[in-house]
């Protein structure tokens, strides 16, 4: 068996592939690794890219060539064929910082936790700008509960450039992401911690996240217009939790309330500021919110403390209806970080 | 046969990328030139320390002005006392005012054929928009506020700003003024406009009916220039070279802060690699060697003469080209260092550094050259793979030669003249 499974969704990433393959497919880690490429019916030259690599590399590269259905699909297709202890997902237009992917894999021997973090930088396109997301109250090696798990103030969850699967622990829970749909690293990081016991820190920053380009689906201009699905994706979250939220333990409550409510901010942030219309923003916004209080109460009042939204809520987002900007012109002036109350 | 008067502000002696190109164009074609030129200033250059060997058919005209004006003016003078020597006129920008020249000419003698060479382009350069002396940012002339929504473009808060701004900065409004009407009216009266690269003819000519008089005349190397040249060497450290000039805006910060983090991780890279920087660098980037602890991987030295840069190159490694980040303003890569014509010739290979959209990205990954942008953990990533797995560009030098070697561009040009002065020089 494998020590670890890397699953690349591919989709019309020619340009970004040879960066992400290079980083990974070194000779120290071809024993350790399955790399397994997942075209989703990508219409450039992705797909001659991902054969060559197969060709190459043939005890640790497979490609699996598929019809289109979005990010969520390939990893549902991944986690189908991975064979290795451990899984975690590459996108197509990041990569591995090798040395640092090395040592993680040497770390990795030893593990048995069901899931493992690693710190990852946010890379972005324009000089001069780069994030690291650290970790820094974790230390390195060490295995811990969910709830024993403090994770940083400006990262309070661990993401997909971070997360690291036990790959029997996500088929137990049955992972199985929505298809044709941005946004659904949410649920890949998400719909598995209810079967979450052990955490293992492993300080070596592997993922390099790129990012800034306007094509991604987090840049503004393609946000806006993945509304529908982000929404849909949020649902999902939300229904879940509502599903799981008897069985789940204290610790993997508070974890997963956090995430949704962050989620949730982020969503009637966009939908008060952004969404075009003002009727539309204002009936979206209450649909919305009334979702939310009957089928998450305790999601609905963990949300309250962002002050911009309590206050929102008590106008019944009628301000939407006058004008967007006097409600986060009023909340600046009388909280100068209108996010959360401290 | 009479002969091609060139006006340009750079040319060897003087050590600077434009006059360098022009010298080596002007040497492999077949019309006999008059460059009118100087060497009473070298501001933007490295000094006179630009040797090529003469080529029989060029003649150096050396005027006696230290500032572009006053040799725009005496260039234009000069045309006019010898105008019956001339049947082609040929001004070659940086600085603008070669065009100055060029236009003063063509609106003197019409019946003058004049080619445009724009090293640069002048009005909208992306570096003029980046400085803040030149181009408010809140103006909605600035490249920066391009796609700026209407209601920043009518916000009053932002008229009145800008009317501040210009207040105070009228000179570099008038300036302004002065480089955009300069350049429209060159692109209007010239018989041939010659650009570098695919994106600053995008650039300089949005205008599609207009692109019917660009020429496409790419930065040339001149082989002989490296026959008596040491080849790379084989054995010892990695030895990564850049000549050239660093700046605030070009800057070798991520380079060094990549190389800083190899060193880190690696431990070992002291005894793989070193990184040789000729010419100038910014105080920032000076700064920076020191602060990361990189003193015995990077070495700068002071300009050195043309020759030595060839010779340095010649024994380098790999050849560093770093460009500027210009996303702010424009979405990809107007220019194409001329420097990037030395590399080529020099037949070392190209780590390239700079922006993922342009002609200058394209025609490197073309010829087979390594090239990330500027985010630090892409340039470790790459330099971790040339150091320590092997990875090697795989140079298509057959191509870079069809495209860069001087003998096709000097034929290219040969052809542009034919075009414009039909009866001949």
């Amino acid at each position: 068996m494998k020590l670890l499974t890397v699953v690349v969704p591919v989709y019309n990433t020619a340009r970004y592939l040879p960066r992400c393959l290079r980083s990974v497919l070194v000779p120290e880690a071809l024993e350790r690794l399955e790399l397994i490429l997942i075209n989703d019916g990508s219409t450039d030259s992705s797909v001659s890219i991902l054969l060559r690599a197969e060709r190459r590399y043939p005890q640790t590269v497979r490609v699996i060539d598929k019809e289109n259905g979005g990010h969520g699909s390939a990893i549902n297709e991944g986690l189908r064929a991975a064979s290795g202890r451990y899984l975690r997902v590459l996108d197509s237009d990041d990569w591995f910082d090798t040395p640092a992917f090395l040592r993680y894999l040497d770390a990795l021997e030893d593990c048995e936790e069901d899931l493992i973090v690693t710190p990852y930088t946010q890379e972005y396109a324009a000089a001069d700008q780069r994030v690291f997301v650290r970790y820094d109250r974790l230390t390195d090696g060490k295995s811990c509960s969910l709830g024993e798990l403090e994770l940083n103030g400006n990262m309070p969850y661990v993401p997909l450039a971070a997360a690291t699967w036990n790959t029997e622990l996500l088929r137990r829970c049955g992972l199985r992401l929505s298809e044709h749909c941005s946004y659904v690293d949410m649920q890949y990081i998400l719909f598995p911690i209810p079967w979450v016991k052990r955490v293992r820190f492993i300080d070596a920053c592997v993922y390099r996240y790129s990012i800034g380009r306007a094509e991604q689906s987090m840049a503004p201009g393609r946000f806006l217009k993945n509304l529908p699905q982000h929404e849909r994706v949020l649902r999902s979250l939300v229904d879940f939790y509502a599903a799981q939220r008897d069985r789940l333990d204290t610790a993997a409550r508070a974890y997963i309330e956090r995430v949704i409510s962050l989620m949730v901010y982020t969503h009637t942030d966009f939908l008060c500021r952004k969404l075009p219309g003002r009727f539309a923003a204002f009936r979206r916004c209450r649909a919305f919110d009334a979702y939310l209080k009957h089928t998450a109460p305790s999601v609905y009042r963990q949300t309250d403390t962002y002050a911009e939204l309590r206050l929102g809520r008590r106008l019944g987002f009628l301000h939407l209806l006058i004008g967007r900007s006097a409600l986060p012109r009023l909340m600046r002036l009388i909280h100068p970080h209108p996010q959360k109350d401290a | 046969m009479k002969r091609i008067f060139v006006v340009s502000w750079f040319y060897p002696p003087l050590n600077s990328s434009e006059g360098l190109v022009t010298a080596r164009l002007l040497a492999h074609t077949k019309y006999p030139c008059d460059v009118f030129t100087q060497a009473a200033s070298a501001r933007w250059s490295y000094g006179l320390t630009a040797e090529l060997p003469t080529a029989d058919h060029v003649r150096r005209i050396e005027a006696k002005a230290d500032t572009p004006t006053a040799f725009a003016e005496e260039a234009f003078r000069y045309f006019q006392a010898h105008r019956d020597a001339y049947s082609l006129v040929m001004t070659r920008s940086m600085p603008p005012e070669c065009h100055a020249a060029g236009l003063a000419i063509k609106r003197a003698f019409p019946e003058i054929p004049w080619l445009a060479s724009f090293g640069d382009p002048i009005k909208d350069n992306p570096y003029r928009h980046l400085d803040e002396s030149l181009f408010s940012r809140w103006s909605v002339l600035s490249l920066k506020n391009r796609n700026a929504s209407p209601g920043f473009c009518l916000s009053p808060r932002r008229a009145a700003h800008e009317l501040l701004w210009l207040l105070r900065h009228r000179a570099a409004l008038r300036e302004r003024v002065m480089l955009s009407d300069l350049e429209d009216e060159t692109i209007r009266r010239a018989d041939r406009v010659l650009v570098n690269n695919r994106s600053e003819l995008r650039f300089l000519l949005p205008d599609e009916a207009l692109r019917d008089k660009a020429v496409l005349l790419r930065h040339s190397y001149d082989p002989a220039l490296y026959e008596d040249l040491p080849r790379q060497r084989t054995g010892g450290k990695t030895r990564f070279v850049f000549t050239g000039t660093l700046d605030a805006q070009r800057s070798a910060c991520p380079l060094l802060e990549a190389i800083a983090e190899l060193k880190a991780d690696t431990g070992d890279l002291e005894e793989r690699a070193e990184f040789l920087f000729f010419g100038t660098m910014a105080e920032r980037d000076l700064a920076a060697i020191v602060r990361l602890g990189l003193t015995a991987l990077v070495c700068y030295s002071p300009p050195i003469s043309y020759a030595d840069s060839l010779r340095q190159l010649s024994a380098a490694d790999w050849a560093v080209h770093i460009d500027a980040d210009l996303s702010e303003v424009w979405h990809e890569n107007v220019f194409f260092a001329a420097k990037l014509s030395d590399y080529f010739g020099a037949h070392v290979p190209v780590f390239a550094i700079g922006m993922p959209s342009g002609d200058v990205t394209r025609c490197l990954e073309r010829a087979g050259m390594v090239t990330v942008g500027f985010s630090v953990g892409e340039i470790k990533q790459a330099l971790y793979e040339i150091l320590y797995l092997g990875r090697r560009a795989v140079p298509d030098w057959d191509w870079i030669a069809s495209e860069f070697d001087v003998q096709r561009t000097a034929e290219r040009l040969d052809q542009v003249i034919t075009e414009v002065v039909p009866n001949g020089i």
